[in-house]
């Protein structure tokens, strides 16, 4: 069989997967108390102009109706209307899509080449007083919140030095290389600990395997090992790790983009769910959910090019 | 198999560092929590307007804040709340995660199928985002947290005994007991059990890390504990405001939270060490 | 890869990074003068008759006209669109006469598009805010430059109400071509500025309309409304020049920001901050329990607490900036022996109710926890609970409620339709959602906005204001002033009572 045929069975997989995600929040919304009209009109809104918006989202409806009208309505490509901004749900989320990835790819980035210059030289100095102090930094630094995180880096960078903007989403990449930055460095200094962690431990099992022994037996300068052999055969288990870790930063984004102010999925997402944003919620939480979905398929993909032996 | 219990105790006399550094801080924890009213005389909730924003000092140690309220004895007091989450925030889940993971593990087939498919729906979840639309659902405080977790986390429990119980079911002393007559219940309570939540318990510490992080998250969101109850998420949003002007009030709950989340690290890490499960 | 190669690369990365120059990183570096505004609540329509809400009123006042106009600060309210009018000697009738003016898209501005818009703000179902208008019966245009409204009763307010946001001049033709919903997504509109673009839940852009009837206006180029949910963010942005205003600015924060060189004054509000109790419900069911309460409270060391001496202990139910304010109200002292014996006579002796309070909301937050320790001390039991917005709203609609911390602002100067709105039983909103019902309160009220004369409306309204007060128709606790920072560039901008920036048009951006 060929080994790549999983691709075609994934898509597949992913179908009870949404819905059962669909009606979970859909559920969970209904049972939510309070009227999102009401607070969307204001405070001062007339009961009638409230009853009269209600009515023209349907949510005068019983439960099931609308339910089966919402996925009657995704069938034919149509999410729903968002009651908050008073339109079309995926006129309010493409915007914020772009910010959103930009932020979980940078923060993967950054935290990646931390992990690797943390992890590599841990691993060559094993043992030593530096191998110690980063495995105690990454003991200590899983337990940070990016909360905090955030707010300490805003008072030093942004205020203090001046070297960063505080928030925000700009108009081009590089401009977003700037505004992003300091909240991707937060979410990469949320995970890097537990992939350094990882890759270290993964880095010293390969140095003491046979064939690292060999080679130095046969005079191999250290280094040369390290990055021809110990370094390439290290990568498999952190890129299985990985799938973990982007699920992780999809939820992470949430906190990090209110401290920010990132207009993206996250941000949306909590105002979503604390005004009763119903469709926009369903939409945002079934994106970030095939988000989760193709970031292991293609951490799959990356296992099986790495690795000729799995199989799938 | 692994030696000779599931504890392992035998490694016991080579007891990691970590273990007793990280133990010894979390120790410190539970202590300060319940000895919360003798190392403080000041009432967390009591408060003074006369007395506000005063700055660390020989009668305020950690200052005081907007409403006067000491910042030290609600630091201390917090621990109580902040503990409470990392404990009740892992226990919901083991207990769920484990039976769910035990009887997909062992018995397989459709029930395993059919559950891996619930695991799979609520791991593709954004974690934080199920959480948060549950506390909306249920209001915010500690039991609504409490319930959300235990919905959310415990697919990593499943996840681990489900393997340790897929594995186990075919080795020779399953078989034995299986072949002696025994039901199912009693092999997978004393037979398989014992031997899957190995790795469940190295991992709890780490989870117990997130639990607080992510408790505190809601707090910081305003979605924690109820006012006036110390908590240091809620304590240090409180603080934000006052960043530049009365440092204390969200530095001292932030190096309390750190400090815990290390100590609670550093016990998994050698937890990790003394089981040997590591790879 | 090579291990040094890759460490370098790293450190390469990083660095430049670290290095891009600041200005490169900022929007607006080619010389427009936008002013950028940062606000704690998203625009969510840009249609002035669908909407009450904050975010949407502040936008929309610099978008849309009006027939009256109203100076900065809104003590006076002058021609507008209107360049001069006739009120009938019943004061029943009123004819506006109209300026030549045009719309931002160049068509003329005529009496048909005034009577369109106002018909739609009173008449039409989902329109949110026609309760102030009631006594409007009719509104016609007579010819192309002249308006006839009129009113079922003598009604001295009504010419305030005319600068009020939701009666916005919007192009008929434009509205009914493009239906309600898409006009509210690309209007066309009358006031100084025009639409450029809106991004939900982020930011509306607004261009300067070049055919604004007001010579010279407006002086700067556009505005930039952002959304920026984060208090101390925002503050972060301003301070970190990537904001012109910080609208919302958390007491504690206005004098660091002044000391820093920002325009960081208090600016008159017509806000009043109470705890809303429920009239119809347990405890507050008595008079003499809701009176245990208000004597139990201390106001002013809340406000001293929450506002850090910015705002006013209330006094009176209304704002000091409202006409008619009664200056002889004195604020209650706390007096805990009598709340224990006004308690004790009530028969409700350990008492206790919830209090609700918005999720994220610091101040409301301080100002319930102090008033549970207060009450406390009279032996009155309050729980906090903590709840987000949208469920707050519900359970004050629909009264499931005993108490909640909450807050109302007045669009005008005139009292007429803050009464109506917060202690006017026969009300669509029942008094503010309290149910509080004073018959006599209520003929007063009417009885008020039918007066001209202005001593005897001062009379009428001292009448009401005490009356208020000692039923404890809402419990006001203070009256906090708009916290607005502006950057030094910033010249002539104040937000007046009224929530607007009536100002807009004469700011300049250096």
């Amino acid at each position: 069989m060929n080994r790549f045929s999983f691709v075609l069975r994934r898509p597949i997989q992913l179908i009870p997967v949404l819905l059962g995600i669909s009606v979970i929040t859909f559920l969970l919304l209904q049972m939510t108390p309070g009227d999102p009209v009401r607070l969307m009109l204001g405070p001062k809104a007339s009961q009638e102009a409230i009853e009269f918006v209600r009515a023209r989202y349907g949510l005068d409806q019983p439960v099931p109706v609308q339910y089966f009208y919402y996925v009657m309505n995704c069938l034919r490509g149509d999410f729903g209307q968002s009651i908050a901004f008073r339109g079309p749900v995926s006129g309010v989320i493409v915007a914020r899509i772009a910010p959103t990835v930009f932020l979980i790819l940078y923060g993967l980035v950054i935290s990646l080449l931390l992990t690797f210059a943390l992890a590599v030289t841990a691993a060559r100095q094993r043992g030593r007083w530096i191998d110690h102090l980063i495995r105690l930094v990454c003991v200590a630094g899983v337990g940070v919140p990016s909360y905090f995180v955030g707010l300490l880096l805003i008072m030093g960078f942004c205020l203090r030095l001046k070297i960063f903007p505080v928030s925000g989403y700009g108009p081009t990449f590089i401009n977003n290389l700037g505004h992003l930055f300091l909240p991707a460095l937060t979410i990469g200094i949320g995970v890097t600990p537990i992939l350094a962690r990882n890759l270290r431990a993964t880095f010293i099992q390969q140095l003491d395997k046979d064939y690292a022994i060999a080679c130095r037996s046969r005079g191999l300068p250290e280094s040369y090992i390290f990055s021809r052999h110990v370094f390439w055969n290290s990568l498999l288990p952190t890129v299985n790790l990985l799938g973990v870790v982007v699920a992780f930063l999809i939820g992470g984004t949430v906190v990090v983009e209110n401290v920010f102010n990132i207009p993206g999925l996250g941000n949306l997402l909590i105002r979503g769910v604390l005004t009763h944003d119903q469709f926009v919620v369903q939409a945002v939480a079934l994106l970030l959910a095939v988000g989760v979905v193709i970031s292991n398929f293609a951490v799959d993909i990356l296992t099986a090019i790495l690795d000729p032996r799995v199989e799938l | 198999m692994r030696g000779s219990g599931p504890l392992a105790m035998a490694r016991l006399r080579t007891m990691p560092a970590t273990l007793a550094i990280g133990g010894a801080i979390t120790l410190a924890w539970i202590v300060v929590a319940i000895l919360a009213p003798v190392l403080t005389g000041f009432d967390p909730v009591k408060v003074d307007v006369m007395q506000a924003l005063k700055p660390p000092g020989a009668e305020h140690w950690f200052g005081t804040d907007a409403i006067g309220r000491d910042v030290l004895a609600r630091t201390l007091f917090a621990a109580r709340y902040d503990l409470a989450m990392a404990f009740f925030g892992v226990v919901g889940p083991i207990i769920l995660g484990t039976i769910i993971g035990l009887i997909a593990g062992y018995l397989g087939g459709r029930i395993d199928a059919a559950l891996m498919r619930i695991l799979e729906v609520t791991v593709s979840f954004p974690y934080f985002v199920l959480v948060i639309a549950i506390v909306a659902v249920l209001g915010p405080g500690l039991k609504s947290y409490f319930i959300s977790l235990t919905l959310v986390n415990w697919v990593s429990y499943a996840r681990l005994v489900r393997s340790q119980a897929l594995v186990l079911r075919g080795v020779d002393f399953v078989l034995a007991a299986r072949g002696m007559g025994f039901g199912h219940l009693r092999i997978m309570l004393f037979h398989i059990l014992p031997n899957a939540i190995v790795p469940s318990i190295v991992f709890v510490m780490t989870d117990a890390v997130l639990a607080i992080v992510l408790g505190s998250s809601l707090g910081f969101l305003g979605l924690g504990v109820q006012p006036p109850t110390p908590e240091w998420g809620a304590m240090i949003a409180d603080g934000q405001t006052y960043l530049t002007t009365a440092w204390w009030i969200a530095i001292f709950p932030g190096i309390a939270i750190c400090l815990l989340a290390l100590g609670l690290s550093l016990t998994a890490d050698g937890l990790a060490r003394l089981l040997n499960t590591e790879s | 890869m090579d291990r040094r190669v890759f460490l370098k690369s790293a450190a390469l990365a990083g660095f430049s990074i670290a290095t891009l120059p600041a200005t490169l990183l900022r929007a607006n570096a080619d010389g427009s003068k936008i002013l950028r505004m940062g606000y704690g609540s998203e625009v969510l329509t840009l249609d002035p008759i669908k909407t009450t809400y904050g975010a949407d009123i502040l936008v929309q006042g610099m978008m849309y006209a009006r027939l009256l106009h109203a100076n900065p600060d809104r003590t006076e309210v002058g021609p507008g669109l209107a360049e001069s009018w006739d009120i009938a000697d019943d004061g029943k009738t009123y004819t506006f006469h109209l300026r030549e003016a045009k719309f931002s898209d160049g068509s003329p501005i005529t009496a048909e598009d005034v009577a369109f818009s106002w018909n739609r703000m009173r008449f039409q179902k989902d329109s949110a805010y026609a309760a102030p208008f009631q006594p409007l019966t009719k509104i016609e245009a007579k010819d192309a430059r002249t308006v006839v409204m009129t009113l079922d009763r003598k009604f001295t307010p009504f010419l305030t109400l005319t600068e009020i946001w939701n009666t916005g001049i919007v192009p008929k033709a434009a509205v009914e071509k493009m239906g309600d919903d898409a006009f509210a997504k690309a209007p066309v509109t009358s006031g100084p500025f025009k639409f450029v673009e809106l991004k939900p839940g982020d930011r509306v852009v607004l261009g300067r309309n070049e055919h604004y009837y007001r010579e010279g206006e407006p002086k700067i180029d556009g505005v930039e409304f952002r959304y920026v949910p984060d208090d101390n963010t925002r503050v972060s942005m301003l301070q970190a020049g990537e904001l012109d205003v910080c609208l919302a600015v958390p007491a504690p924060r206005m004098a660091e920001l002044k000391a820093a060189g920002f325009r960081a004054d208090p600016e008159p509000s017509s806000t009043t901050y109470d705890m809303l109790i429920n009239h119809s419900a347990e405890p507050f069911n008595d008079l003499k329990f809701c009176q245990a309460v208000s004597y139990g409270i201390d106001r002013t060391a809340i406000n001293a607490a929450v506002t850090l001496g910015l705002g006013t202990p209330a006094s009176s139910i209304m704002s000091p900036t409202l006409d008619y304010f009664d200056k002889s109200l004195p604020v209650i002292a706390r007096d805990v022996e009598k709340a224990k014996a006004l308690l004790a006579e009530s028969g409700k002796t350990g008492a206790s109710f919830e209090l609700i309070q918005n999720a994220g909301s610091a101040d409301e937050e301080k100002a319930a926890v102090l008033i549970q320790a207060q009450l406390a001390e009279v032996g009155i039991t309050v729980n906090i609970a903590k709840i987000d917005s949208t469920q707050a709203w519900t359970r004050l609609a629909d009264g499931e409620y005993q108490a909640e911390m909450n807050w109302w602002y007045n669009e005008t100067r005139d009292p007429d339709n803050a009464l109506r709105w917060c202690v006017w039983g026969a009300g669509d909103n029942k008094s503010y959602y309290t149910r509080y019902n004073n018959e006599m309160v209520n003929k007063l009220i009417d009885e008020a906005s039918g007066e001209a004369d202005n001593a005897k409306r001062a009379e009428l309204y001292a009448q009401i204001q005490k009356i208020v007060v000692d039923e404890v128709a809402q419990v006001a606790l203070y009256h906090p002033t708009w916290l607005n920072a502006y950057a030094p560039s910033v010249k002539g901008l104040i937000l007046n009572v009224g929530l607007q920036f009536s100002s807009i048009g004469g700011a300049s951006l250096d």
